[in-house]
């Protein structure tokens, strides 16, 4: 699976707290969302490949080829903001009948389309350095998420690969029947017709983990020991630390050379747009 | 007897509910990654208004789940749960589908926090999938900057959603459930215990 392929590597982003790692990348992402000028997302996705190139030793080459999928959502979000766009204009571009296309939403659609391939950037660079058992201990350790939930979630992902194969016989075994030959079938009987064996085959080997679980005193405790421990240390706060004055340093930059535009400000302008 | 500082009332869960509620969630997590796919191909042909009439089977696992255990929290957590599910599956969407997963279980948990999470009969759950459609409006509003649109084409956004939710994870959601209870294997859950 390539979702995985870097997760057992060992380089400072792989090193850093999952917590630590998902509060700044949650951080960049808000940070993305809440200009609407081309800058501030283009100069975020841009940090997300040099943080990987430089801290995981991914090359953005790599990276940006598993963005490639997005693209076209990306494109398609930036042509609808575009088209659609109903904040304060001056500069008309193009008018073809009834589609005018204003500077203004060019901007503000591209702006939009750079922020998905943020989020994406981001998300990818997180779960190519993060090991997930890591992640969970960490959620425990750092974020005090109940230990009944955290393990809730370990045997969720015990269950990830054994459920997509089960999904794989599900979806042969209906196709030996011809199931999916069925003409007058709906699309959302189609989804409760493979659906239904996966929750029901799902819930079988669920009783049987929770006995198990059971039979080991699973949460007969308030409080209990842990296997992986995961730590905040002098490099986690360090890195934290860093990266939050790096996203306030990349703003005050951006906003020298005058190229910010606030979310809110945005907003107060397309109400006080909207009459006209 | 001790309690944990913050369990989220899941100290009063059997293992078992807990257990049932985390594979629903992953399944659903799956299936929604395959969903995905299917919905980004089809925003080109119904636009990016008519693609909110397959949004609410993203607010399915907040209805489930809650109508299968019925426990406070189920909805909060059966929905951040398939979230995560996404992030660790490796969709490209991951760290904001978890913000967006607690988010809409937020909306759902409210509607059956006032039925004191005792009523799941089909209006309620159809109002919990429409308030968790409203939540993740809002969520989206900020996410995707919706205040920049057309006002009509803001409302377009909000409105088409909400026949999406009442169907597709309001009323799937009861069939579903009921349709697993039939099977059988969920004897013993609260969803068995109430139909005597």
């Amino acid at each position: 699976m390539s979702a995985y392929l870097d997760q057992e590597r060992d380089t400072p982003l792989h090193r850093l707290n999952p917590v630590a790692k998902l509060l700044v990348f949650s951080c960049f992402i808000l940070t993305a969302t809440l200009y609407l000028d081309v800058a501030v997302p283009l100069t975020f996705l841009i940090v997300s490949w040099l943080l990987g190139w430089v801290f995981a030793h991914i090359s953005p080459l790599v990276l940006m080829r598993r963005l490639s999928p997005i693209l076209a959502a990306a494109m398609g979000l930036a042509v609808f903001n575009t088209l659609f766009y109903g904040g304060p204009r001056e500069h008309l571009i193009v008018a073809l009948g009834p589609i005018h296309i204003w500077r203004e939403g060019l901007q503000i659609g591209g702006s939009i389309g750079l922020r998905i391939l943020c989020v994406a950037s981001y998300s990818i660079l997180y779960m190519w350095t993060t090991d997930p058992s890591r992640l969970v201990a960490s959620l425990m350790q750092q974020a005090r998420m109940p230990y009944r939930l955290a393990y809730a979630v370990l045997a969720a992902y015990r269950f990830l690969p054994i459920l997509q194969r089960e999904w794989g016989h599900i979806q042969a075994a209906q196709q030996v029947r011809a199931a999916h030959l069925s003409r007058r079938e709906s699309g959302l009987r189609r989804v409760i017709r493979s659906g239904m064996p996966l929750l029901v085959s799902g819930i079988r080997q669920a009783e049987r983990l929770a006995i198990a679980m059971d039979a080991r005193a699973f949460g007969a405790l308030p409080r209990r020991t842990h296997y992986i421990r995961t730590h905040m240390k002098a490099s986690d706060y360090a890195f934290t630390v860093a990266s939050l004055a790096a996203c306030g340093l990349i703003l005050l930059a951006l906003s020298e050379l005058g190229l910010l535009r606030s979310f809110l400000v945005g907003v107060a302008e397309s109400v006080a747009g909207a009459p006209q | 007897m001790a309690q944990e500082r913050f369990d989220l009332g899941l100290a009063r869960w059997t293992t078992r509910e807990i257990i049932v509620m985390a594979v629903i969630s992953v399944a659903l997590g799956l299936i929604f990654m395959a969903y995905g796919v299917l919905y980004l191909a089809l925003v080109p042909f119904l636009g990016q208004v008519g693609i909110m009439l397959l949004l609410g089977f993203y607010y399915l696992t907040g209805i489930l789940v809650p109508y299968i255990v019925r426990r406070p929290g189920a909805a909060l957590v059966a929905s951040f749960l398939a979230a995560f599910t996404e992030l660790l599956a490796g969709s490209p969407f991951g760290i904001a589908a978890v913000w967006a997963g607690l988010v809409q279980g937020a909306g759902a948990e409210v509607v059956f926090a006032l039925r004191g999470w005792r009523d799941y009969r089909l209006p309620v759950l159809m109002g919990a999938a429409v308030l968790s459609g409203v939540f993740a409006y809002v969520y989206e509003y900020f996410l995707l900057s919706y205040a920049v649109l057309e006002p009509t084409v803001q409302l377009g956004l909000f409105l088409v959603r909400i026949p999406s939710a009442i169907v597709l994870a309001g009323w799937l959601g009861k069939v579903l459930g009921d349709g697993l209870a039939r099977t059988g294997v969920l004897r013993g859950l609260a969803i068995t215990r109430s139909r005597s």
